[in-house]
């Protein structure tokens, strides 16, 4: 079981660690520490002007955001921005408290603006006979990304609630917390967890 | 035609990457990002690429040190080309993920065929779109040989399967020239501009009389391949939706097996030589291209971060040959199959780096660090 929970905070994709090797081997970066070639300074807006000015963090999730966002823009998300908001949520939800099973969306919604596989957040699972697809998130770091790039579409989003979840994801990357996640979610169902959740959430509205 | 394509592209001898040609693309002295060339760099953005890896054997034999990089992917994609389920298999999964570079790991194994979709730069997708989509095919080369009038997507199907024939056969002639996987693999990736000059040497000499018919064609077996399409949304990006009708179920064969062998190329368009078959949807670029393809038994990958690039090729009419219906023809690469990093190994992977330059890392705070690389804010 603990190796399970391990295995399950602690993963990234390789992307993640190339571009942490990316600044760890700059020259420029020689003489700073490790945790500060990760992150450091804020997720500049736009091109970045020097790589040096932030962590390696902050640029990745810079290009992720961008590219986010040209697609997003291309695919008139407006008319469907609260969905949006909410199912990207609920996949954060569903990371955080170990659902039993992914987001599943028609396939039909993809062409508009609910692929979160094409914005670099989720994992898909599709299932063509039933015409649906499952999506999934995997990492941690991606949970972070959802929150960033939730911020970036709409900032006075559910603020709160992605601070709350974000808070709760740093709490359960530590062992001690992450078992005591992992006896909860084994206890409860996932709606209960939920519930707790957005309780939670209003609490400290 | 292949033989003008080979002289075009410098392959009229047989080629191995040799150890120069890795150093001057990946281990250059002229860039500080090299240290000195101990680390692979890109030619084009100066930065440090996992690819260079790939090929360190070939520049410097066993004696360099070489990361740990997950095969996981890769493996994956090699069990599924073993196992011959399917004529094509979907790889979709968000950026970083690990899709391009396993293809790449998979070409150093066997020969794979690269079209990368990507726009604004050069290759040989881009070359083949551009022939089928802007440049004049003589009809001649794609009227029934029976006199039989056809419609325009039918004559669209015909072109996009005529070009894709021909590019096949350009590229397996190239193929045939490598001495190895590795050497083939190096080959479309670093010397794109010659394998597009012999591609281009083989789309001038369609121009020619003697140019092969549709019908002749068709008949040629393209030799076995595995083709690989990266970043295949762009295959169907907004306004590139190419106008071709889809071919009926009956094109999907078992690949292995009773009947796999006989009669090659005997179902080879045939949707494309029945006029009267119902024209179901229009599947673009990709969906000529994997046309293409299927119509001689190969085997193709397509990689990219969205499902919607296949989505007319999802569609149960498109899929599904009723004869083989518990076999489809379209497999997915499962979740589970993506590599994804532990804090040992992210540890293990820094400290490969750390020592190769030189510095001194605290592991206790590496460690640290590759937990709040997988996601923990300090």
């Amino acid at each position: 079981m603990t190796a399970t929970v391990v295995a399950f905070v602690f993963a990234g994709r390789p992307s993640f660690l190339h571009d942490f090797i990316v600044s760890f081997v700059r020259p420029d970066n020689a003489a700073r520490s490790v945790s500060d070639i990760w992150d450091h300074g804020e997720i500049p807006e736009g091109d970045i002007a020097s790589p040096s000015s932030c962590g390696a963090k902050q640029l990745m999730f810079n290009r992720l955001g961008a590219r986010c966002l040209t697609w997003i823009r291309s695919k008139h998300v407006d008319a469907t921005k609260v969905v949006f908001f909410e199912l990207l949520h609920m996949l954060g939800v569903r990371y955080l408290f170990r659902a039993p099973d992914e987001l599943t969306i028609p396939n039909a919604a993809l062409d508009r603006s609910f692929d979160f596989t094409k914005i670099g957040v989720a994992y898909s699972q599709p299932f063509i006979i039933a015409r649906y697809r499952k999506f999934v998130i995997r990492e941690k770091l991606a949970l972070e990304l959802a929150a960033y790039l939730a911020k970036k579409l709409d900032p006075e989003f559910e603020t709160r609630a992605w601070q709350l979840m974000l808070g709760m994801n740093v709490d359960a990357s530590r062992a001690r917390v992450s078992e005591e996640r992992t006896t909860l979610t084994t206890l409860l169902p996932l709606s209960l967890c939920s519930r707790l959740f957005t309780d939670r959430c209003h609490a400290c509205r | 035609m292949c033989e003008a394509a080979l002289k075009a592209a410098n392959l009229t001898n047989k080629f191995s990457v040799t150890q120069d040609d890795v150093a001057k693309v990946f281990f250059r002295h002229d860039t500080c990002h090299s240290h000195g060339s101990k680390l692979p760099v890109c030619r084009d953005r100066g930065t440090i690429t996992e690819e260079g890896w790939l090929w360190i054997k070939t520049a410097f034999g066993e004696e360099r040190a070489v990361p740990k990089l997950s095969t996981k992917l890769a493996d994956e994609l090699r069990r599924w080309l073993a196992g011959g389920n399917s004529p094509m298999l979907l790889v979709v999964a968000p950026s970083g993920a690990g899709k391009s570079f396993a293809a790449l790991q998979l070409g150093t194994r066997r020969y794979v065929d690269l079209l990368d979709a990507a726009p604004n730069k050069v290759s040989v997708f881009r070359r083949w779109k551009q022939a089928i989509m802007e440049e004049h095919l003589a009809s001649s080369l794609l009227a029934p040989s029976d006199g039989a009038s056809i419609t325009e997507l039918h004559k669209h199907a015909r072109k996009g399967m005529y070009h894709t024939w021909i590019l096949l056969h350009v590229l397996a002639a190239m193929r045939g020239q490598c001495r190895t996987p590795s050497d083939w693999l190096f080959m479309q990736r670093y010397r794109t501009v010659e394998v597009v000059a012999g591609y281009n040497a083989a789309l001038k000499w369609l121009g020619r009389d003697d140019a092969p018919h549709y019908d002749e064609l068709k008949k040629v077996r393209v030799p076995r391949t595995v083709l690989v399409v990266d970043e295949a949304s762009h295959a169907q990006a907004n306004g590139d939706r190419f106008p071709c009708r889809v071919l009926p179920r009956a094109r999907f064969e078992p690949r292995a097996g009773a009947g796999a062998g006989a009669g090659a190329g005997a179902g080879a368009g045939a949707g494309a030589e029945n006029p009267s078959a119902e024209e179901t949807s229009q599947p673009g670029l990709l969906g000529a291209l994997l046309e293409g393809v299927l119509a001689h038994r190969n085997t193709m990958i397509v990689m990219g971060t969205s499902l919607s690039f296949s989505q007319p090729m999802l569609d149960p009419t498109f899929m599904y040959d009723d004869r083989h219906s518990h076999r489809p023809p379209v497999w997915f690469v499962p979740v589970r199959f993506f590599p994804l990093l532990s804090v040992n190994e992210c540890v293990q992977h820094v400290t490969f780096y750390a020592k190769l330059l030189g510095r001194n890392l605290d592991e206790k705070k590496l460690r640290g660090v590759c937990e709040q690389l997988q996601g923990m804010s300090p």
